[in-house]
């Protein structure tokens, strides 16, 4: 996982995409309910999902790796981040979901209004 | 039937980039006013007004790079104006989730 742009200012407005029902299952946290817009400092998060042996190669890789330091967290909080990114991902623009081989997301960290 | 509007400014870039996403056929011509301080997105059946943060100027006639992609939606780079002393300085983390 990979977190860097951290100058990203989102501007985003909701029309009555698809992408609205994907939402409303964060509307008490930082994003706004359908159809209204707002302004977010953002930070986009690169990762790829290492589960049921994906990326088996890359984690391998990455766990023999000196310069890569490993968290480990239960499974059950790492499937909800996972649940969490891959709902986010899902969001952004189709062309913007992947970059290299990583899947991407704008991870929200204040709203500006 | 309103569009989704999607843009993501880099503030030490100066950039933005505007998606206004799919567009629907009956929405269609869809009218795009780029002002210093905001976005209007008109189609015959909607008007919507997109107000910019205060410390966020897009600059003027800076629009360039207008193409479509299938599936996805209209897309705009624009040339920003935005107060980088706000953003916290580049942070670089790596680590692998087992």
């Amino acid at each position: 996982m990979w977190l860097l742009n951290s100058d990203t200012l989102l501007v985003e407005s909701m029309g009555n995409s698809a992408s609205n029902n994907v939402f409303t299952l964060f509307e008490d946290s930082l994003k706004p309910s359908s159809s209204s817009s707002g302004a977010w400092n953002a930070v986009k998060v690169l990762y790829h999902p290492c589960i049921k042996k994906r990326n088996k190669d890359l984690a391998d890789a990455w766990e023999n790796d000196i310069g890569v330091h490993p968290l480990t967290f239960p499974s059950k909080t790492c499937l909800e981040l996972l649940l969490i990114l891959s709902l986010s991902n899902a969001c952004l623009p189709p062309s913007l979901r992947c970059m290299n081989s990583f899947q991407v997301i704008n991870c929200l960290s204040s709203n500006k209004g | 039937m309103e569009e989704s509007v999607f843009l993501e400014i880099r503030r030490k870039m100066q950039s933005g980039l505007l998606i206004i996403r799919e567009p629907k056929a009956e929405n269609l011509p869809v009218d795009i006013s780029v002002t210093p301080a905001s976005l209007e997105i008109k189609s015959c059946q909607d008007c919507k007004m997109i107000s910019l943060p205060a410390d966020v100027r897009i600059v003027p006639s800076s629009s360039r790079g207008l193409h479509y992609i299938a599936g996805d939606g209209l897309y705009v780079r624009l040339q920003v104006q935005a107060d980088s002393n706000t953003s916290k300085g580049e942070q670089l983390f790596c680590f692998p989730l087992s």
